[in-house]
């Protein structure tokens, strides 16, 4: 087979050996029965007993949303599993064939083999994520899914994997035998999909229900939350027909939409008394109940209004913006800037992102951070010992 | 073998690969401490010592693989440790351990290598040909990489280490595992290498492997050189006498006899059965690690 002139000869090699033979095609068979079946399953769950007359429009959009989200879920499960499993192989393996020295050896850079590696274990990844879009196309039969949707979920997806897939390298230059790159790459990704939640709902706990600022950081390297903020959300979601393994997830990002827009209005006021330090999360007063709130928490300066705020003439004018600003959302804005020129209601602009761009963030730098290690894994001569 | 030795051009003027006082340590153990050597392009040079001599150590320096605690090296006119690049386009390093990848054709292998010391790709056939045959695997061609055996695999390897035609070739331990007649080809493969001008550096912890086919013979010990030059030079500053075991028919016993030649080794064979027993074997002592290199470095220490 020719393959064209400028490829990365370590990715060249690598398509050969890993598309030769019939394990390739086992495992995407063996992957599509796998989702096939959950398809299946889904689909006769949120439909009910279809023998009960013609469903509604409405019925079939949300088993059409049902069936894509769950498809959605599981591929984000399967890629958490697969990338570390194809990844975590391709330095360490070639270390325990001894084959990794020749290779360092030659005029390739370091970067050039991991690239070389990346490339070759995603290209198997993607063609399992693309090998899924037609079962996708079972929602555009319902209705209920847009295909613009579709394209973001995809992406977001392709995002996870090559960051899962770059933190995998690492593991496999770190770790001199494909089994312990492996076991500690599984680890990393579990910390990142089952950890983050766990330590969000840990802090959670610790602050009474209230989490916000900084916390939020932990779960923007979630795959699933990524994934859930790229879907969309309708209501009929908490209904039988249309539920979603994202539904949690999305309502856990529809309260952050929520406190973003309580915080951006509120921190003109309630900035100066934003906790001890300055550094700590917001605590976010309910909505009725806010001049009210603003009063015990100032325990810092005796006039808390009129240090922070030279811009603002008068203590009243802010409790006036905002009962003017809450029913628009457009001045949220407009009252942050205020609140980032005063004080550090725990990160501001933090809550103005949203979250999917954090994520994407936090994605690129594990990614480059972990190909940058990597690549010093790599790099011959290695340092001297003294 | 002698007129091929005569026939090699070997150009004292000029140094292929030089070190100075190289050391190399891992905490208290110095695998290789304040190694001088020389060695003229267009030699075939072998280094030989025991395990943990320092060997693997010098030539991983030599190829770049390693940066050394003191000391410097040269190769081809270049320091391995500042510019590595330009080492690794002049040197091929064959390890002392190889590896191959499974799912790939002879074929292809050599492709990647080639891809990846950037030969042009129009000249991919031509190489892998040339290449091939030298190494006598033409006809395994399609084959898959890992199931040669081993002697071909070996071959691959030296194959391999010369995709970008390097002017120095080191080569750690090549004939370690093969059988005699792999041996034998891996030998004369190393003298038409020679004959093409190319600098050889071949380790082995066996001299009499090396002896035939090398023009310079270093003896290397825990990190030190202790004895270097001609395998001729090295060879009569031992001292002489070899082992010989006698089996007898019908009994466990063995007898070690020590004789300095051919005619001793039959003296004792007549006295044997002029004697009356009945001598069912009268062979000479392996020479391996053991044997050949207790006495090869009692002899130079002395």
């Amino acid at each position: 087979m020719k393959l064209p002139r400028t490829l990365n000869p370590v990715f060249a090699r690598e398509l050969r050996q890993r598309m030769r033979g019939p394990r390739a095609a086992i495992i995407l068979i063996l992957y599509l029965l796998v989702l096939v079946f959950i398809v299946q399953i889904v689909y006769f769950a949120a439909s009910g007993g279809a023998n009960r007359g013609a469903p509604s429009i409405e019925t079939l959009a949300g088993v059409g949303r049902s069936v894509f989200h769950t498809l959605v879920f599981f591929v984000l499960g399967l890629v958490c599993f697969i990338v570390p499993g194809v990844t975590a192989s391709a330095v360490a393996g070639e270390r325990e064939r001894q084959t990794l020295v020749p290779l360092q050896i030659t005029l390739l850079r370091p970067w050039s083999i991991l690239v070389g590696k990346l490339m070759a274990s995603l290209a198997f990844v993607v063609l399992l994520i693309v090998a899924t879009l037609p079962l996708a196309a079972v929602s555009f039969l319902l209705g209920g899914v847009e295909p613009i949707e579709v394209i973001r979920a995809t992406a977001m997806v392709l995002v996870v994997a090559v960051t899962l897939a770059c933190v995998s390298l690492w593991c496999s230059t770190f770790f001199k035998r494909t089994q312990g790159a492996t076991v500690v790459a599984l680890a990393l990704v579990f910390l990142l999909c089952v950890g983050t939640f766990i330590a969000f709902g840990a802090q959670m706990i610790l602050q009474r229900g209230q989490v916000q600022g900084r916390s939020q950081l932990l779960l923007v390297a979630n795959p699933f939350m990524a994934v859930a903020d790229v879907l969309d959300r309708r209501d009929e979601q908490l209904s039988a027909s249309g539920a979603s393994p994202f539904t949690p997830m999305q309502l856990l990002l529809e309260q952050r939409r929520e406190r973003q827009r309580d915080s951006s209005t509120w921190s003109t006021d309630s900035g100066s008394g934003s906790g001890p330090g300055g550094s700590g999360p917001v605590v976010v007063p309910p909505r009725p109940t806010a001049t009210v709130v603003v009063a015990p928490t100032t325990s810092g300066p005796p006039q808390p209004d009129a240090v922070p705020q030279p811009a603002v003439p008068q203590p009243a004018v802010p409790e006036t913006v905002i009962r003017d600003v809450r029913p628009a959302p457009s001045n949220p804005i407009l009252a942050d800037r205020t609140a980032a020129a005063g004080f550090e209601p725990g990160v501001p602009w933090l809550s103005r992102v949203p979250f999917w761009v954090l994520s994407l963030l936090a994605f690129t730098v594990l990614s480059v951070g972990s190909l940058a290690l990597a690549a010093r894994r790599l790099a011959l001569p290695k340092p001297t010992f003294s | 073998m002698s007129d091929l030795l005569a026939e090699a051009v070997v150009d004292d003027q000029s140094i292929a690969v030089r070190t100075e006082g190289l050391t190399k340590t891992y905490g208290a153990l110095h695998a290789v401490a304040g190694l001088d050597l020389s060695i003229p392009r267009g030699s075939t040079f072998g280094l030989i010592g025991p395990n943990g001599a320092g060997k693997s150590t010098t030539f991983a320096i030599l190829a770049s693989l390693l940066t050394p605690t003191a000391g410097r090296a040269e190769v081809a006119g270049f320091d391995p440790s500042i510019d590595p690049v330009e080492v690794r386009r002049r040197v091929g390093y064959m390890p002392d351990v190889m590896g191959v990848y499974d799912n790939l054709r002879v074929q292809e292998y050599l492709e990647f290598f080639a891809a990846a010391y950037a030969v042009p790709r129009a000249r991919w056939s031509e190489l892998i040909g040339n290449l091939l045959e030298l190494v006598d695997l033409t006809v395994k061609r399609d084959s898959m990489v890992d199931s040669l055996s081993r002697g071909m695999k070996q071959r691959l390897s030296l194959a391999r280490a010369l995709v970008h035609d390097p002017e120095v070739l080191i080569l750690d331990e090549p004939a370690s595992g093969l059988d005699p007649r792999a041996r034998v080809e891996l030998r004369e493969l190393l003298l038409e290498l020679r004959k093409m001008g190319k600098t050889i550096i071949v380790s082995s912890h066996i001299l009499a492997e090396l002896e035939e086919m090398c023009t310079h013979v270093a003896i290397l010990e825990a990190g030190r050189l202790l004895a270097s030059g001609s395998p001729r030079d090295i060879r009569s500053a031992l001292p002489t006498g070899r082992r010989i075991v006698v089996k007898l028919a019908g009994g466990e016993e063995q007898v070690h006899v020590v004789a300095d030649d051919e005619e001793q080794v039959a003296l004792v064979r007549r006295l044997l059965v002029d004697e009356g027993l009945r001598v069912l074997q009268v062979v000479e002592a392996d020479s391996g690690l053991e044997d050949l290199f207790m006495r090869i470095t009692k002899g130079v220490v002395q």
